[in-house]
């Protein structure tokens, strides 16, 4: 079993200049749509780096999906790095309106769920992953530490599919290191010594959701705790699996419960009969405060996580 | 090469065949846009048949990106008269299984390049072809055509900033300005008058013409190639419906069924009676 180091946290969003100037690096016809967010996204190494490549369209993000949507279709790799609530929620139609078009290119979406905390409800995006992955060709991927949003960048980036990649503000452990390689639509299993309770989480809520279970293991129960790593398309195989041989499917998301995470697990796992607590935001909107205080208003940190699985598995009995 | 005035005539002796195609489709199909299509048929066939490069067999072809994407029996009339599909298919416009999509559908029909149809995203992806093709150093032109009520939504003026900003001399936006929207007119309905003052000011090189004149489209196409350093904008003053009186000037042959009777008035005027 890996032991997190707490003292030494990353965010995933500050690798999104680096590798993008990496990847810049290789492929000549990458280019970056930023909508005055940069400064917050990471964008200040590409804006340096390839400044002839760095499309700057100040507010205007239902411009900017329909502009990254022409620059495609004429042959260039763009990717879009915005806010998720500006990246998913505001360009919406438009997105949509190139999946139709099966005109492939990479979102990137920053400051995802509570990660905005003191910005409050509006700006707090608990919804993202419910509306992206209901349009049709948009693959929604949702990766853990740093190297873990690297190796996605890096694979995804160019590989003629419509990719949203959702990144992490919160800063986090580090959980892989470089020689990571993201699979999508593949889980990644971190703990696996037993099937009592699978926790089953995406993004930076993997973290909690392996410290939970770590305390669960001291309540002499099976735990398994799985890195989702994409929620469309996810690994429906294991779920099929594990929805049979699971006595409790744990899904642990920073979004709201409606349609998300454990809305995409509950439509696997209904089919099996498993039985299946979903961890989320509830349906309401956020408010200022910091992170951390919303993650334990709503039962999303480890205290609330082994709560909920607890009252759950008492319930069963 | 032609000069701009039998150009001109040569596309305008062609110009009953291509409306009597959008007429026969909306009878067809019982429903369809034909009053923006008949509006814009002449700036469509003066573009795509006569000025730029979009015949099937060139390599290089220009862009063409039809922001009002129900005008799509339009478009349709001018890819069969460039030879990307048969006559006789214009009859599965709107049906199950056809190419011919209510709006335009690139994965579906060659001749179509991007797909549209909701209204104020047209322009914004024209301006990200034009950046490309700026980019690449790509000698081809975007031309963009959008109507009224695209004019009314706040992405269009975001493009028209952002096509300005980077000085897109490669991009063409052609407004079919036939001052009817579905619910009446546009100037009641949302009034964004006068819209050459509104592009000049956001820097744009503007021209406004009577868009069913062929000798003028031909010379506006000519006078706008020769600009550079800004983005080019044609205002045409067009008629919902033209070519079709009982549908001149009413709002209510926007979105509506063409019955077999009124179709075969509408034939007759044209000169286009079924043989």
């Amino acid at each position: 079993m890996k032991n997190l180091d707490f003292n030494h946290l990353l965010a995933p969003r500050d690798t999104i200049g680096e590798t993008l100037v990496e990847l810049g690096r290789d492929k000549p016809e990458l280019v970056v749509v930023d909508c005055d967010l940069g400064k917050s996204t990471r964008l200040l190494p590409f804006e340096k780096t390839f400044p002839e490549r760095f499309i700057q369209l100040g507010s205007q993000e239902n411009n900017a999906l329909s502009l990254v949507t022409g620059l495609a279709t004429a042959g260039l790799t763009p990717v879009y790095v915005c806010f998720t609530m500006f990246s998913i929620g505001l360009p919406w139609t438009q997105i949509r309106m190139a999946a139709y078009g099966k005109v492939p290119f990479t979102i990137i979406g920053t400051h995802p769920g509570f990660d905005i905390g003191p910005d409050g409800g509006t700006h707090q995006m608990m919804e993202d992953l419910a509306l992206a992955r209901s349009i049709p060709g948009l693959e929604v991927h949702s990766p853990s530490d740093l190297f873990e949003t690297k190796s996605a960048m890096k694979l995804l980036i160019g590989n003629d599919k419509l990719n949203y990649i959702r990144v992490g503000r919160h800063p986090v452990p580090l959980w892989y290191d470089e020689s990571v390689c993201f699979t999508p639509g593949k889980a990644d299993v971190w703990l696996d010594k037993g099937r009592d309770v699978v926790l089953f989480a995406d993004g930076s809520m993997i973290f909690n959701a392996y410290q939970a279970g770590l305390e669960l293991l001291r309540d002499d129960l099976g735990v398994m705790v799985v890195n989702a790593r994409s929620v469309k398309p996810l690994d429906e195989a294991l779920l099929k699996t594990l929805a049979q041989e699971a006595r409790l499917i744990v899904s642990v998301e920073n979004h709201s419960v409606l349609g998300g995470l454990g809305g995409a697990v509950a439509e696997i796992v209904s089919a099996y009969g498993g039985r299946l607590l979903r961890i989320g935001s509830p349906d309401v909107f956020g408010e200022s405060a910091s992170t951390d205080e919303l993650r334990h208003k709503y039962g999303m940190d480890v205290e609330g996580i082994l709560k909920s699985v607890r009252n759950k598995l008492r319930e069963n009995l | 090469m032609l000069k701009s005035d039998e150009l001109a005539a040569k596309l305008e002796a062609r110009a009953p065949i291509l409306r009597a195609r959008i007429l026969k489709m909306v009878n067809a199909a019982h429903a369809g846009h034909p009053g923006g299509s008949l509006s814009a048929i002449d700036l469509i066939n003066a573009i795509m048949v006569g000025w730029g490069r979009f015949r099937p067999t060139q390599q290089q072809k220009d862009w063409f990106v039809l922001g009002k994407g129900h005008a799509v029996p339009g478009m349709y009339s001018v890819l069969i008269e460039l030879g990307y599909l048969p006559e006789e298919e214009l009859y599965t416009y709107r049906k199950m299984g056809s190419r011919l999509q209510g709006h335009p559908d690139r994965n579906k029909l060659p001749g179509i390049q991007v797909n549209t149809g909701h209204l104020g995203q047209g322009l914004s992806c024209a301006v990200g072809l034009a950046w490309a093709d700026k980019f690449n150093g790509k000698d081809r032109q975007t031309y963009v055509m959008i109507g009224n009520g695209d004019l009314n939504e706040g992405q269009t003026w975001e493009a028209i900033q952002s096509a300005a900003k980077f000085a897109l001399d490669n991009l063409l936006l052609v407004i079919d300005d036939n001052k009817l929207t579905q619910h009446g007119e546009a100037a009641a309905i949302m009034n964004v008058y006068p819209v050459e003052a509104k592009l000049v000011e956001f820097g744009w090189h503007v021209q406004r013409i009577d868009g069913h004149n062929y000798n003028e489209i031909i010379n506006a196409l000519k006078t706008a190639s020769a600009v550079k350093g800004k983005p080019r904008a044609i205002v045409c003053d067009t008629v919902k419906g033209k070519g079709v009186s009982f549908m001149e000037n009413v709002a209510a042959w926007h979105s509506t069924d063409l019955p077999d009777d009124l179709l075969q008035v509408a034939l007759a005027e044209l000169g286009q009676e079924d043989q």
